[in-house]
């Protein structure tokens, strides 16, 4: 029951995203209600099923065929009571407003509807579900390999592995996408999760003050992001020694296998990639909820993605390119947790190797100098280049015996 | 450790920064979409 709550929850996300499958069912007959809806169209609609509607959208009356100011109803322009509501209920009446806001013209957005549901169904469940998932898998991965341990044993001396600017730069991005990761959850399963124990009138107060940290934190994740693309770009081009770097997964699954790898390993390119495209991509959806309606994002990207026909290679009909403000709102939100979720399982992984899941991988990091072991272990092309260069080892003896 | 510790503390600065550097500028939610007829606190 709970897969099918979520499928119906899905196909409704699918609807809302516009993403509608073509169908051919031949028009129903309504001469009955003289073009109105029947009891057939409401009892459909309450079993679920998708009605076309533009039966209703389109019948907002004819201002062109209005009668004279002085003849019968002239003063109506043309149009109806109820023709002016189904304008209203459909987005086409011509409004005008005081505010300012691109959405203060769109009285009723029914996508709206359809948006809470998901972001109240499967949003919640499949991204919770991912986050417990990928902690079990760590769990596991703990209980049968254990810490990854430096093979050779410690030496007695270290390698600079990392600049104090790029551990500077890690950390602005790190720090900032964990109070990003943990506001944002807060916001999300708030009332699910924290109005239960903590009642309405704490979460209140908790909810603003994430949203305001949410808000204004995002701006050093975003210069976090900035600074570790220029300092590591150039060192996380694939090449040849990634492939055999993945063929035999890094080494993390058995033990005495240490593939060759230079600065980063294919692990860690897959890593900076991932934080690159998915951070990169949660902030630009993030920078339009920031600045609400004045970014809108999908219709053009949608017009994008219909130009290369790739709607129909999965049957759908092509993506709205046209979206109302809320609609834009609504899909920023949706991608941007989406996308959220999908970096958050992945740094999960990323903070587990880089803490407790392997010996002397925090002190790169950490105060920035590796022990030469576990670089020839890990990077020993990069160790090999190092050296090549006379950079190293200028080693030191250590003072403490762990970190 | 240092680089760490100034990252975070760069974290607030930052994220204070960008608060009263927005509404300065006029780009609060509240700003972004009022006239010039309405007159905000």
């Amino acid at each position: 029951m709970q897969f099918a709550r979520i499928l119906i929850n899905t196909l409704i996300f699918l609807v809302f995203a516009g993403s509608v499958v073509a169908q051919d069912t031949p028009a129903p007959d309504r001469s009955v209600t003289g073009g109105a809806q029947t009891l057939e169209d409401i009892m459909a609609r309450q079993r679920g099923e998708e009605v076309d509607l533009d039966f209703r959208r389109n019948a907002t009356g004819d201002p062109g065929q209005a009668a004279e100011m002085s003849g019968q109803l002239g003063t109506l322009g043309g149009v109806s009571d109820p023709e002016l509501w189904r304008a209203l209920r459909f987005g086409t009446a011509d409004i005008t407003s005081t505010t300012t806001s691109p959405g203060a013209t769109l009285l009723v957005q029914d996508g709206g509807m359809a948006w809470l549901t998901f972001r109240d169904g499967p949003l919640r469940s499949w991204g919770g579900y991912s986050l417990l998932g990928m902690l079990g898998l760590l769990a596991l991965f703990y209980l049968f390999r254990g810490r990854i341990r430096i093979e050779g044993g410690r030496s007695d001396a270290t390698i600079e592995r990392f600049k104090a600017v790029e551990r500077f730069g890690h950390w602005l991005l790190a720090g900032s996408f964990i109070v990003l990761g943990i506001t944002g959850l807060i916001s999300l399963f708030g009332r699910v999760a924290f109005i239960p124990l903590f009642g309405k009138e704490m979460f209140a107060t908790t909810a603003m003050a994430c949203k305001w940290i949410h808000n204004n934190v995002a701006w050093a994740f975003m210069l976090g992001l900035a600074m570790v693309f220029v300092m590591w770009v150039l060192e996380n081009i694939p090449n040849r020694h990634d492939l055999k770097w993945m063929a035999k997964a890094g080494g993390l699954f058995s033990k005495h296998s240490h593939p060759p790898a230079r600065k980063f390993n294919a692990g860690q390119k897959i890593i900076f990639w991932a934080v690159i495209l998915l951070g990169g991509s949660i902030s630009l959806s993030g920078l339009s909820l920031l600045f609400p309606f004045e970014l809108p994002m999908f219709a053009k990207t949608f017009a994008l993605i219909n130009a290369t026909g790739a709607p129909g290679w999965v049957g759908l009909a092509p993506l709205p390119e046209v979206l109302s403000p809320h609609g834009e709102m609504q899909l920023a939100q949706a991608w941007h947790a989406i996308v959220s979720f999908v970096l958050m399982v992945i740094i999960l992984a990323h903070i587990y190797l880089g803490s407790v899941g392997m010996e002397g991988a925090y002190a790169a990091m950490g105060s920035g100098q590796v022990d030469l072991q576990w670089a020839k272990e890990h990077h020993g092309l990069w160790v090999e280049e190092l050296e090549e260069k006379g950079k190293t080892p200028e080693t030191t003896a250590r003072a403490t015996p762990a970190e | 450790m240092r680089p760490m510790l100034l990252a975070f503390l760069a974290i607030a600065i930052i994220t204070v920064g960008a608060w009263y550097g927005l509404n300065q500028a006029g780009f609060s939610a509240a700003d972004r979409q009022s006239g010039d007829a309405v007159r905000l606190p």
